[in-house]
């Protein structure tokens, strides 16, 4: 038996991929037949196409001066009054968030700490992916870049990441370079491109359009 | 809106549909043209166009009149100029829906789907979709009329594991 009720599953398709992507989440309980469903990739593809509304909002304070992190990350919800904290609890340490792009989230651990990591995560579906990182420094900024739209064949999901460094070789001289990471290599790599400016622009967090991060 | 809408032109060609249960209804050629599994029935059979019957073995004639209405309505606001204020359709398509229980409206999903026409189709799941907007795991089960084959352990892991995604659910 089916299990898709009153309608098929085309039918089922047609009308979940309808509703926002949080309350999705907790239609996963409604059978075995619609947690698969929920799961699948082809089915979130279809889902993610479709506009939706802004659920909320992740925030996370910082310290300005202090070496130490705050751990919390709250998620504010938009359209009613509420506050949960367990958003992150499925990756293995604190981690302070650092970027989204189109439904995966970039973080890092928090420090101080031994072994600082990236992880790029999807609150969806809970996976995650830890990357080796150098650790977080003053001059240097993560963005990510991800668009599950853009191979209409490709199954697997690829996105980057870019490390924009700033370096003063001389006074009044400013530059950017930039180290990218993609998923599908697994590794680091220096762009040989490097940008000469000469107004401090860092920081102002990437931007993911079209094809490349401004 | 409830001025006569095709009485001036001459003598409109009529086709027969046949619900799943057997009853027919006598349908204007372009409204009956409208549903794409109608239109691909005469497509290349020119000749079977005259008293042939079309069976539509997946709707029933409870439901036929209410669609009926909807493509002559709809295939009216396509055409007219300047097109009809937002409000007016509106109003069209809440009446549609107001006293549709949800079982009618699913079995008017499958009929649409059966009939294979989008903008009928995208109404009505956009519809059963705001139906269910916010609503319990429970309540959606009940809507769709579907089994929970969870055990109470399974779902309990499954809710745990997305817990912030029951904050601010409706009340049934």
């Amino acid at each position: 038996m089916d299990n898709f009720g009153f309608v098929n599953r085309d039918m089922a398709i047609n009308v979940l991929s309808r509703l926002p992507t949080k309350l999705l989440l907790g239609l996963k309980c409604v059978c075995k037949r619609w947690h698969q469903l929920l799961c699948d990739r082809d089915f979130t593809k279809v889902q993610s196409q479709k506009r939706e509304q802004i659920s909320g909002f992740f925030f996370q304070q910082r310290f300005h001066w202090c070496p130490y992190d705050i751990r919390t990350i709250a998620y504010i919800p938009a359209e009613f009054v509420g506050l949960n904290q367990t958003v992150f609890s499925f990756l293995p340490e604190d981690v302070v968030v650092l970027a989204s792009c189109n439904g995966l989230v970039c973080c890092r651990s928090c420090v101080p700490c031994n072994d600082p990591a990236i992880y790029v995560c999807n609150p969806v579906d809970r996976e995650w992916i830890k990357i080796n990182w150098s650790g977080p420094d003053r001059d240097s900024y993560i963005a990510l870049a991800f668009d599950p739209c853009r191979d209409a064949m490709e199954r697997s999901i690829n996105f980057k990441l870019v490390q924009v460094r700033h370096f003063e070789p001389t006074l009044d001289n400013l530059y950017f370079s930039f180290e990218i990471y993609s998923s599908d290599t697994g590794v680091w790599r220096m762009s040989k491109e490097i940008c000469n400016c000469n107004d401090k622009l860092y920081k102002n967090k990437g931007i993911f359009i079209g094809a490349c991060i401004g | 809106m409830a001025s006569s809408s095709s009485s001036s032109s001459t003598q409109v060609k009529k086709i027969t549909l046949k619900a799943a249960d057997g009853k027919h209804f006598e349908v204007e050629e372009p409204v009956a043209m409208e549903m794409e599994t109608v239109k691909s029935f005469f497509v290349g059979n020119e000749d079977a166009m005259k008293d042939m019957v079309v069976p539509l073995l997946n709707v029933s004639s409870e439901h036929m009149p209410a669609i009926l209405d909807f493509y002559r309505n709809h295939s009216e606001f396509r055409k007219r100029t300047p097109p009809p204020p937002a409000e007016e359709v509106k109003a069209f398509n809440e009446a549609f829906l107001e006293n549709k229980s949800d079982e009618q409206l699913m079995e008017m999903i499958m009929a649409a789907n059966f009939l294979n026409t989008k903008e009928l189709l995208n109404f009505l799941t956009e519809a059963a979709a705001n139906r269910i907007k916010n609503k319990s795991v429970e309540y959606v089960r009940a809507f769709f009329g579907i089994e929970n084959d969870f055990t109470p352990e399974e779902e309990a892991r499954i809710r745990a594991e997305n817990e912030w995604a029951f904050d601010g659910l409706d009340e049934d």
